[in-house]
Formats: structure tokens, sequence, C-alpha cells
């Protein structure tokens, strides 16, 4: 769980005196505690000093951003789906937050549907059920997969995949037949389009489909981001291409090449040199500066942001941007570890302890 | 270095493998006498040491002179059984330069050999015997199987070198060194390791001679049936090996472990190698002939380099030999060919039953069926707790426990109840629909059909029996099987119905 943050030769010692805990405590190194090994690999700094919160009170849990969908949640829970699938109805026109009600809801779905069920039943034809429907299935799918590479995913699950995959497709072609101007069902097509390997020409044809709806769709541009990725259908040039574009069409997209770049650093290492990601990210620095971090796509961006400086060396600037994110470590790209908690510790450790030498770029006067 | 001197040196490593194993016997008993002699103490705790050793060698050297008491494989046909066969051989012999063989065996593989009995590393032939393949016999022209014998002949012709015969046979004997050695013993497998090391030595040494041999021996045959039988020979061996591989693995033995065998062998396997569905492929191989692999001591040349080199020789045939089918040769081929083939397969083949080839191909694709619903059918009745039967699956399906029935897991660990129920869907529906096509193909409605491609179909005559939509509606979330058992009770299939083996 922690080998990512040990493979560097002078963290051998850390590494042994794990290992000595370890048998102290007789586990396996794999097995102890993440605190236990958080107090050994972390870098020893005092947040306080630079007005951050301390380790101790840094969490993964997001606060409640949308009252009303954790209640329908509930609700969900409870096997009621009035409630819900009034929600749903009601975001008709909120496109971004109907995408998160929709794929929330999904979610919930995809694990049990006999709220589903009831709400088909006691509302046939109902043109919301199927949107959700149609994303529940994409997240079924994924269920079904699960999140192993294909040596470790069996035949029965890769036929299941792409079986419920198709269906998922289908439904939200008949969700987009019958909501002609809901974007969600087209992003929902957008997203699937990955697990279907869809081909470039009709992806784009996809991807206009949702453009006409929505030219800033949040969290399409995050899908077909993740379709032009290399690792996808696409090469760390067509996504940095593709991110750079979206990012120049408004400036609530302006991580998305930070994002783009993060994909792209295996292969490409000196992406976060490259001027389009330097301008992107000094663009969204400034953008964030006159806001904080009340949603998680505020959070998310400043994860980036704070991700990308560390990788220029600009310390002072990334300990400014731990200190707007506070206690929240919800959002990218911690979320991409197993231990996100620990990932971002440890990142704002080695913000703070570079910034506190005086090493690195200083913040430039706002 | 030139060829007599590698033959010579050869067979003074064959002759050193056994002066080695004699000296290191004698050395060791020797010691062991003196030691007994002298320091009677110390000889009985050494011979705690030299009589496993001694042991060991003796064994190792067993293997090597041990001739297979293991049946010889192949039917054995005399000269007044097969005149003309048996003429051929000799007059190719003649011609060759070396004495006939003294059996000659007809084999059910592709391929056609001289072997030996022999003594002291093959320095001592006992008896000579000759292999023929019977698919050879019926697929080649009679100047192709001249080319392949003649090749088998020419390995004993002994006109290039001495002692190439003497090669020939010891590497055969080297092959063998150290088999039957016991592994889990250590002193054992310490000589099995010293024998192999030999054995490897005289490989390498001999190889060049055997390759040599090789193109030697197609000069043979060559000159016997002319370069373009043999060059067009040596192209359809890989052609017949893949046809009869497809012939033995995919039909042949398709019912066997049911207990059935065709009438009739041989008439399916020219269908087999004339089939329209097969042309394509046998054509290919025909045209980039690919050579079989015969093990990491092989001593062929590479198959393509030979024939170019039979095609450079342009040599003419000898005058009189026919180009019929090599069949021809043989007289009522029939029993004997097919007695080749029941004599390879194991024993107990004679007691099978024999039946024609398009009800053997059905028999064996409906096992496989069977076998693919049993799952399906223990389920059922583990779940419904009654005996498992078509009924009991249906009931099981309309009961709601599609989840219960299968037993694939979701590659997600949070996975919910919908996504086994999805897996489960999966691998129920196409056990139901065997279970369904068993059903109509036992009540005569329908059978499956073999091409020789080995390639299986659902045949039925009725129309009607596009069943898709039933099958999916009986697995479906709020689904029902109500149309899937209407179209049984049609089609008459009995409610209890349950596939027999």
């Amino acid at each position: 769980m922690v080998l990512s943050l040990l493979f560097k030769p002078k963290e051998l010692i850390t590494v042994i005196r794990l290992m000595r805990e370890a048998k102290r405590l007789g586990v396996e190194i794999d097995e102890l505690p993440s605190d236990v090994v958080a107090s050994h690999v972390l870098p020893k700094t005092h947040p306080e000093r630079y007005g951050l919160v301390p380790d101790a009170e840094v969490t993964t849990t997001s606060p409640i951003e949308d009252l009303a969908l954790a209640a329908v949640k509930d609700d969900v829970r409870a096997g009621n789906w009035e409630n819900a699938a009034d929600l749903v109805t009601s975001t008709y026109g909120d496109w971004d937050r109907r995408q998160r009600v929709v794929w929330t809801l999904a979610d919930l779905a995809a694990k049990d549907d006999t709220w589903m069920d009831a709400w088909q039943t006691a509302r046939p034809g109902d043109p919301h059920w199927i949107v959700v429907h149609a994303m529940s299935l994409v997240s079924l799918a994924w269920d079904i997969r699960g999140s192993g590479t294909s040596s470790q995913t069996t035949r029965e699950q890769f036929e299941g995949f792409h079986r419920v995959l198709f269906e998922a497709r289908e439904a939200a072609g008949v969700a987009a037949a019958v909501l002609p101007d809901d974007p969600t069902p087209w992003n929902t097509t957008l997203t699937l389009a990955r697990g279907l390997q869809v081909e470039h020409d009709e992806f784009r044809a996809i991807w206009a489909e949702l453009m006409s709806r929505d030219p800033l769709h949040h969290n399409g541009h995050a899908q077909a981001l993740q379709y032009w990725c290399r690792k996808w259908h696409g090469s760390d040039e067509l996504a940095l291409a593709f991110a750079v574009e979206a990012a120049a069409k408004s400036p609530k997209l302006l991580s998305l090449p930070l994002q783009a770049a993060y994909e792209a650093e295996g292969t490409s290492p000196d992406v976060w040199k490259s001027p389009a990601v330097v301008g992107a990210l000094d663009a969204l620095v400034d953008r964030l500066a006159d806001e904080g971090a009340d949603t998680y796509a505020l959070r998310n961006d400043r994860g980036y942001a704070i991700y990308a400086l560390l990788e220029l060396q600009r310390f002072e600037e990334a300990v400014g941007q731990f200190r707007a994110l506070g206690a929240l470590a919800d959002a990218g790209p911690w979320d991409y570890f197993a231990e996100p908690r620990l990932k971002f510790l440890s990142q704002r450790g080695i913000a703070v302890k570079a910034a506190a030498k005086g090493r690195g770029v200083k913040a430039p006067v706002r | 270095m030139r060829v007599s001197l590698r033959a010579a040196i050869s067979v003074a490593v064959l002759v050193g493998f056994h002066v080695l194993a004699f000296g290191l016997i004698g050395g060791l008993l020797a010691l062991e006498t003196y030691a007994l002699i002298e320091r009677p103490f110390v000889g009985v705790k050494l011979a705690l040491f030299v009589v496993p050793l001694v042991y060991a060698l003796v064994k190792g050297l067993i293997s090597l002179e041990r001739r297979t008491r293991d049946e010889v494989p192949g039917t054995l046909v005399t000269p007044e059984q097969q005149p003309a066969l048996w003429d051929l051989v000799r007059r190719l012999a003649a011609d060759v330069g070396t004495r006939p063989p003294d059996e000659i065996r007809i084999v059910a593989a592709v391929n056609a050999a001289i072997a030996e009995d022999t003594r002291f590393l093959g320095l001592r032939v006992l008896r000579r015997r000759m292999f023929i393949g019977a698919p050879l016999l019926t697929s080649l022209t009679e100047k192709q199987l001249i080319a392949v014998l003649a090749h088998e002949l020419g390995h004993y012709a002994n006109k290039d070198t001495r002692f190439a015969g003497v090669v020939v046979s010891g590497r055969e004997a080297m092959l063998r060194a150290g088999s039957h050695m016991n592994a889990e013993h250590w002193f054992q497998r310490m000589i099995a390791k010293l024998f192999r090391g030999y054995a490897k030595l005289y490989l390498r040494l001999s190889r060049a001679i055997s390759r040599r041999q090789e193109f030697a021996a197609d000069r043979v045959a060559a000159t016997l049936a002319g370069s373009s039988a043999a060059a067009s020979a040596w192209r359809e061996l890989p052609v017949i090996d893949a046809a009869w591989d497809l012939f033995t693995n995919r039909h042949l033995t398709v019912a066997w472990e049911l207990g059935y065998l065709p009438t009739t062998f041989f008439d399916g396997f020219a269908r087999l190698r004339t089939s329209p569905e097969l042309h394509e492929e046998l054509e290919e191989i025909r045209q980039h002939p690919h050579d079989p692999d015969r093990g990491p001591y092989d001593s062929h040349p590479p198959l393509k380099d030979r024939i170019v080199a039979i095609e450079a020789m342009a040599l003419e045939p000898e005058s009189g030999w026919g180009d019929r089918p090599a069949l021809e040769l043989l007289t009522d081929p029939t029993p004997l060919l097919d007695a080749a083939v029941l004599n390879t397969l194991v024993s107990d083949a004679a007691s099978k039953e024999r039946v024609d080839w398009a009800t053997l191909g059905h028999i064996g694709a409906r096992a496989r069926v069977v076998r693919g619903t049993e799952r399906l059918l223990q389920a059922s009745a583990a779940a419904m707790n009654r005996p498992p039967s078509l009924t009991t699956v249906l009931d099981a399906l309309d009961a709601g426990h599609l989840a219960g029935l299968g037993t694939h897991v979701p590659g997600n660990r949070d996975a919910g109840a919908r996504a086994r129920r999805e897996m489960a869907r999966g691998e129920v529906l196409p056990e139901l629909s065997a279970l369904v096509a068993l059903a109509f193909s036992d009540t005569g409605l329908a059978r499956w059909e073999l091409d020789w491609l080995g390639r299986t179909t659902f045949v039925t005559s009725s129309h009607d029996f596009d069943m898709a939509d039933h099958l999916d509606a009986a697995v479906a979330d709020h689904g029902s099987t109500e149309g899937l058992r209407t179209a049984l009770a049609t089609a008459g299939v009995a409610p209890d119905y349950r596939p027999a083996h």
C-alpha cells in the first residue's frame, strides 16, 4: 500500500524501521495500520506554524455539498424512491448538478435496484428513470469488471462487462431520444465509450452531440480527457491537446491540462515544463486566488495545482494551496492513491519542508 | 572435418562410453576388494558408498542395453499377405545397397521409419524393422511412397561412410541413456546426469553427420523416385500430417469416451482431405511446408532446404515405377489399414460400438453439450430441493433463484446483489440454451452436425426453433419462462426431461 512512497533508496532505512515495527506488532509489513506507517514515513514538520491544519485533522471524507442529494441517498437506502425521482426531475436544466445527482443514484442502483423497480412500476415511462437506469448499467458493468488488470480479470467478468455496457449504450440511446435536450444520456454514452473501445471518429460524433447540448459540461470534459489518454484510446499528445483546447474555452476547465500532464508524466517526464501546462497552471492559480475550497471541483482544481507546483519546485505557492484546502484530502489527485490521506500528508510535508528552507521558486507578489 | 573422421570419433565416443562405465565399476570393485582384504573395517564403511554407486552404474548401463520389451507397434504384414509391397521394398533395398528389413509393419502415423534392435549402443544389429504409416499409403502416389521408403533405406546405405549406420543406431541408443534411472534417488540422479552429459557430447558430435545423412538419403530418394516425385512427397508430408491430426483428434476419437468408433476409418480420412472447407488451409501448408516438432535432438535439416536441394538435382525417376495411388500396392487394403489404426488406439478399441460418421459426429457433439448442462441442473436441483430436470431449472428461475444458480463472482469486491445476478445471467443463459437444444435433439427435432474442420452446427428441421427470445425472457429480470415452456410442450418435450448420458 505504501510502496509508492518507498521506491527511493534513501527511504530504505524507513523500510527497515517499518519491518522492525511490523515484527514487534506481529503483522506483515503490508498490514501495518496506515497511521503507524505515516508516523515513520511522513516528513516531520510543524504544519500549524505555516497556517496549516495539524496532520491528525486531515480527512478524506467530503463535507456534504448537496444537502438534497445527501437526503435522497438516505431515502433510497431506506427503500424510498420518490424523493430521488423528484430530485432527478428537478435538476433538468442544471446539467452539472444533474450529472452529479444521476451518477450518485446510479451508483446506488448498480448495487441494488429494487427501488428503481418501484420507481419504474409507479411511473412507467418516466424519462428521468431511463437516464438513471442507463448510467446505473455503466456503473454495474464496472462492478462486474472490477479495477484489476486484464490478467486479474476473468473471461466471465470481461464478457459481463461488455454485455452490460452494450445494454447501457442502448438505454442511453433511448434516454437521449425521449429527452433530446438533456446532455446527461450523451455523457453516459461518452463515458462507456472507453470500455467499448469506440473508434476516434465515433467518439468525436458523441462528443459533438454532448457539446451541442452543454459546451462546458464539466464531467463530460473529464470523461473525454480520460478517453484521449494514452492508457485508454489516445496518446499523451492527444490528451494534452484536448485539455488545452478545453481550458481555452472557460476558466472553470483550467485544471484539465494539469490532469492531462499528470496522466502523461510516466511516459513524458518533461510534460510539466511545457509552456501549455505552465500557462494553464498560472491561470488556474490566478483564478483560485478569489475562490475558496467549498466544492469538490474547487478542491480537485487545487489538488492538481499543488501537484504541478511541486513538480515545478514552486513550494511556497504549493503551501498556499494546501492552506486553502485545509483539512480536506478528498479530491484529485490524492483519490488516485490507495491511501489518499497519506499521499496528501506526504506531499504537504515535502512542500512545507522545502518552503521553510527557502528552496525552489518564490511565490510571485500578487 | 571429414565425414569419416567425424564418424570415427563418434564411434570412439560410443566405445568410450562403455569403457568409462565398465572402468568405473571395475575400479570401484577393485578398490572395495582391496580395502576389505587389507582393512576390513574401512572396507565395510567404504561399501556403504561403493555398493549403491555400482548399483546405479549397472542400472544405467542396463538402460542403454535394454531392448524395449514393450510391444512393437503396428500391424505386421508378411510377404504372403502383401506381395507387391514386399517386392517393392526388397527392390528398393537392393537398389540402395542395404539389406531389406526383416519385418514390415503398418502403423497409424504420418511417418515411415526403420528401427533396429541393437546391442552395445548400436554397434551390433539384431533385427531391422520397417514401419510404414497407413495415412501415407492412402495419400501418396506410388512414386511418392517410393521416395519416402528409399529415403529411410538410404540411411543404411553405408555408401558415404562406413560407420554411418552405426551412428544412426547409436543416436537412438544414446537418447535412451539414463531413461530408466530413478530420479528420486541421489546416486542414480548423479549417474543419470553423467550418462546424459556423455550422450549430449555424442549427439553434438554426430549431429553434422546426421544432417549430411539426411541430404544423402534425400539423394537416394530422388535417384530412385525422381526429383519431382521426391519433392512433391516432401511437400505432401506436412499436409497429410495436419489432416491426420485433425482427423484423429476431432473425428476418429470424438465419441471415444462414450464407447463409439466410426464403422470405417479411411473413407472418412479421404473425405476430410478432399473436403472443400479444408482445401485452402491444406493448400497453404503445401505451399509453405513447416517442419514438425521432432524434439531437441532432431537431426533433420529444414524441410524447405531439403526440397530446394532435391529440386536442384533435377533427377529423372528410374523407369518402371508407376504413377498410380500407393494404395494399389496393397491386396485388400481396408481391413489392414483399419487394423493398423485399431492397433494404435488402446487395447479396448475393439470393444467400441461402430457407427456411421454422421451419427458419430452427433454423438460426440451431444456429449460435450450434455457436460455443459450438468452444473445448471445440479444447482437448480439444490436450489429447489427436487430431482434435476429441465422443469426444475425453469421453476428455479421463476422462483427468483437466478443469482443463486451462478458461481462466477464480479471483479469489484464491493459489488452488490445486482452484479452477482448479472454474472449469473451470463453463466446460466448459455447452459439453459444448451439444455433446451438437447431437449429438442432428444425429441428427434434437431441434431448436431460436425463438418470436416471439426466445427459443430445445430441443425433443425423445424422452422420455429428460434428460442432466443424465450431464453432471454427466462433469465431476464421480471422475465418469465412461460414462452419457453409452451414451446417445449408443443415440441413434445417431457416435463421431467433430463439429458441422458
